[in-house]
């Protein structure tokens, strides 16, 4: 008994004094790489913002890949490659092509976590994919309605989108269509490529309102109208680049859907350091929300908390 | 006998065996249990003290960290106010707006404090700009009236007013430049062509200032944290304000409003918390330090590995202690184990160990005392065997008495020669009754009709030899015949009966042998009418003196005494029975044979043997 006693206490001082001086184990840095077309465009700056918050807060290795305009989706699997090769342990992604995301995915190693940001794609199923996405079609209503307080009755609307197969700008202007047409409006489609933006601008404003479905387009268009002097109160669009807020404050855009972009971006990192420390099984699909913004609504202080992050 | 002592020993030693292997292994467990147990709660209660200390400690150092940072904030507010009071009170209360403009004097304070400063403006009460340094133009469609920091100017004339974080938009600046910006307003007193009216000075802080003295009392890797908020709760800065505002964070930011300073236990979002609450001067912001729980355990990770080592390590220390303090106690007890185990082997004088501590020395000298009167009882045990041998050979002696046989035997001789042969048949067949009884197949217990009818052959023999100069009478109730009695006790007494009673009495001597049961118990009585005795010759008798009893043998021929018939009674059924002797000198005598009221079985004299044994332990 006395020597069972003896063993059990040499065993304990043992385990205990090992574990003292054992090194204390470190949390791992993963390392996280986000591959977004055109990764220096202002548009994606309240993005950074939400995933350098999640990166401090979870201990995680974050790099974005620097990334111009994307010609195919070719180009976004070459730069994924390069990325995987790096030694990268999971991915954010915001695909150029929905519907070819498939073979996007299929080049990505299977044990690397990948979050589809801003749109959601055709992906294999698994808990080593989610989309953190935004509701298109719920956007697309918003700036419909938007519209449809600008003060014409049946509006004519010209939309601005680009010529690119995404899930959410296919759903927001299946929301924006649906609204418009819904209050007798009408809806001219013209996609970036098709002209060049001057030529784009002036088809769009034979129309009643211009609405942009997108933030560099909707950023390009407004510094035209500033640029040419055009009559304020025409242009709509989704879009929260600094660009985009200021030509909002100024007027020259007189309404904007507002992703939460913050918001993607922290949750996209969040997710993965949860699923990456195995806190979580899976990781699972997200949808964030937006905020539909009036010019006369930008310093709102909670719209201002919203609008001007950066310097907050 | 020797039985019993060895279970009396073996019951010694099974003790003592339970003590000594025990005792040591149960005062080295319970010791060091009890030594366990009391460290651990020590430990518990240390601990304790240790976390509630712990806990005041961080608690004291936040308050002292929110002290200072408060100190810092109010330093730098009160920076702030001083740019304010020097416009008024060195530009503006000098100056005639009609005649004097204030740029110089506003741009130069502002490049003095650009690096805190975002912009200076002077407004009349009705919203004009008359003054405003970087830049000198307002913003299209902006109309100051109806902005909060304007109102609570004109509000509240004689304070001095903080906005809440917000952008800046009242000038033109350069496009796309947005500035997050405090606003210290104050109603002025504004003079224009000599003639005074109320203005408003405005004066927006580069939030940056503020926020960047509170990111420094926010430093990264720790879960404490500070924060700043309005007396109405509106977060100003906040370590994770764009979680807050993106609504994927919450802090408890009203209730801290509420507050006044001090230190509070806080539940929030399923946390415990502490906050200190301290405002801030001129402004009523509360700034708030937060303490979660957990984080008074950060840091001590290895914290529970050294607990285990220590109480380890204590704990092996005890039991080493408590084994040799043991050992130490049951050392004593192991030794007299031994010496109990000799005994157990068969040495009835073994060393018997007496030592130790004083309980096991006094234990020691017990069994010392045990095993001698155990030796003395043996002892005892076999003078009374040696006793009884000799009184059975005396008895049987007396069976034998030679003088007795030749008187006999002459008497037969003497009737055949004078012709009495039936008499000489009779007095042979009496005889040889008498002998039969007397051999009774060896036994010593005999049915109490036999003892009677060897009685009856005796005293028909002298009453021949002695030519009926007595009479002898038996009554002895049929019911008391089959119950045991020590053979030969009658002769003896019937002989003294004779030779001191009536042997003189010519034809007088009367001798009555009467038989009683009372209960359990069983009585003889022999009684005479002769010379009697006096009291002390009747002590004499029953006393064991041997020479007298010789003496008195050897004067009548007679070689068994009376007082070898109490003995043997005695010897056989315990010290309760045996002779009474009643005599009055020339009255007779009475001999009561007292017995137990036994029925007689073939093996009675085993068990008798046994209950005389208790007899012996009644008489002890």
């Amino acid at each position: 008994m006395a020597a069972a006693i003896v063993v059990f206490l040499a065993a304990a001082i043992l385990w205990s004094a090992v574990n003292l001086l054992k090194e204390e184990e470190k949390k791992p840095m993963y390392r996280v790489s986000v591959v977004v077309e055109d990764s220096g465009s202002e548009r994606w700056t309240a993005f950074r913002l939400g995933i350098d918050q999640a990166a401090r807060e979870y201990g995680m290795d974050v790099t974005f890949a620097a990334t111009g305009s994307f010609e195919e989706t070719e180009d976004q699997k070459n730069l994924i490659g390069q990325e995987v090769q790096s030694g990268t342990q999971a991915l954010i992604l915001s695909v150029f092509d929905s519907e070819e995301a498939g073979s996007l995915l299929e080049g990505i190693s299977s044990g690397i976590p990948v979050i589809l940001a801003e749109t959601d794609a055709i992906r294999p199923e698994g808990p080593e994919t989610a989309a953190v996405a935004l509701p298109g079609r719920e956007m697309g209503r918003a700036l419909g309605d938007m519209l449809l307080k600008a003060g014409v009755d049946e509006p004519s609307v010209a939309v601005l989108a680009r010529s690119r197969e995404r899930y959410l700008e296919m759903e927001m202007l299946e929301g924006l269509t649906e609204t418009v047409r819904a209050a007798g409006g009408s809806l001219l489609v013209l996609k970036e490529g098709e002209a060049d933006p001057d030529v784009l601008l002036s088809r769009a404003r034979t129309q009643d309102l211009i609405a942009v479905l997108d933030d560099s387009l909707l950023v390009t268009a407004a510094a035209l109208m500033e640029e040419k002097g055009l009559k304020k109160g025409k242009l709509y669009g989704v879009g929260c680049s600094p660009s985009a807020v200021t030509a909002l404050d100024k007027g020259i855009i007189s309404g904007m859907v507002i992703p939460n972009d913050f918001t993607m971006g922290y949750q996209s990192m969040a997710q993965l350091a949860g699923y990456m420390a195995k806190d979580l099984p899976a990781l699972s699909d997200i949808q964030v929300g937006y905020t539909p913004v009036k010019t006369e609504d930008v310093h709102d202080p909670d719209v201002e908390k919203l609008l001007f992050p950066l310097v907050q | 006998m020797k039985d019993r002592i060895g279970r009396d020993l073996e019951k010694i030693r099974k003790r003592l065996k339970i003590g000594s292997a025990g005792i040591q292994m149960s005062i080295t467990l319970s010791f060091s249990l009890i030594a366990g147990i009391g460290m651990v709660l020590l430990g518990i209660i240390l601990y304790s003290q240790f976390s509630v200390r712990s806990q005041a400690v961080t608690t004291e150092n936040a308050g002292q960290f929110l002290a200072q940072t408060k100190r810092s904030t109010e330093d730098y507010l009160r920076s702030m106010r001083r740019i304010s009071d020097a416009l008024y009170y060195s530009c503006i209360k000098n100056k005639d707006l009609e005649t004097d403009s204030l740029d110089p004097e506003f741009s130069l304070l502002y490049e003095a404090y650009r690096d805190d400063l975002v912009s200076i403006a002077l407004y009349t009460e009705d919203g004009d700009l008359v003054s405003a340094v970087p830049v000198s133009a307002g913003r299209e469609g902006v109309d100051v009236t109806d902005q909060s920091w304007f109102t609570d100017a004109l509000g509240t004339v004689e304070n001095l007013h903080f906005s809440l974080p917000h952008v800046q938009n009242l000038f033109d600046e350069t496009p796309g430049r947005y500035h997050w910006v405090i606003s210290m307003s104050q109603a002025v007193e504004l003079s224009r062509r000599g003639l005074p009216e109320q203005g408003v000075l405005l004066v927006d802080m580069n939030f940056s200032g503020i926020k960047q003295l509170l990111e420094k009392a926010n430093p990264d890797n720790t879960s404490e944290y500070i924060y700043l908020c309005s007396s109405r709760g509106d977060i100003i800065y906040h370590p994770r304000m764009s979680l807050i505002n993106a609504g994927l964070y919450s802090e408890d930011n009203l209730t801290a409003a509420g507050r006044t300073d001090g230190t509070y236990m806080d539940f929030f979002e399923g946390t415990n918390r502490t906050t200190i609450v301290k405002t801030v001067s001129y402004t009523g912001w509360k700034l708030v330090s937060v303490i979660p729980h957990k984080s008074y355990s950060m840091g001590m990770g290895k914290s529970p590995y050294f607990v285990v080592l220590v109480l380890s390590f204590a704990l092996l220390g005890i039991l080493l202690v408590n084994q040799i303090v043991s050992g130490n106690i049951v050392s004593p007890l192991l030794k007299l184990d031994d010496s109990v185990k000799d005994l157990e082997n068969g040495n009835l004088s073994p060393e018997i160990y007496i030592g130790g501590p004083q309980e096991v020395e006094h234990l020691g000298r017990t069994l010392k005392t045990s095993v001698q009167k155990i030796n003395e009882l043996m002892e005892d045990v076999l003078t009374e065997q040696e006793q009884k041998r000799r009184s059975e050979l005396d008895a049987l002696q007396s069976q034998i008495n030679p003088h007795f046989l030749y008187n006999t035997l002459d008497s037969v001789v003497w009737m055949i020669e004078g012709g009495h042969d039936e008499g000489a048949v009779y007095m042979i067949r009496q005889l040889a009754s008498l002998l039969r009884i007397s051999i009774s197949h060896g036994r010593t217990i005999i049915p109490i009709r036999d003892e009677i009818r060897h009685a009856q052959s005796y005293m028909n023999i002298q009453q021949i030899r002695y030519k009926n100069s007595f009479t002898v009478t038996f009554d002895i109730p049929e019911e008391i015949m089959d119950l045991c009695t020590v053979k030969l006790i009658l002769q003896p007494i019937l002989e003294n009966a004779i030779y001191y009673g009536v042997q003189s009495m010519d034809g007088d001597g009367e001798i009555l042998v009467r038989g009683s049961r009372e209960g359990d118990d069983v009585f003889l009585d022999v009684t005479d009418n002769g010379l009697g005795m006096p009291e002390e010759r009747v002590r004499e008798l029953l006393s064991g003196r041997e020479p007298d009893m010789e003496e008195n043998a050897s004067r009548h021929g007679n070689g068994v005494g009376l007082n070898n018939v109490h003995s043997r009674i005695r010897l056989r059924f315990g010290a309760a029975y045996g002779l009474v002797i009643e005599s009055e000198p020339d009255e007779g005598t009475t001999v009561r044979i007292h017995l137990p009221a036994i029925p007689y079985q073939n093996d009675l004299e085993t068990m008798l043997d046994g209950r005389k044994g208790g007899g012996s332990e009644k008489k002890r």
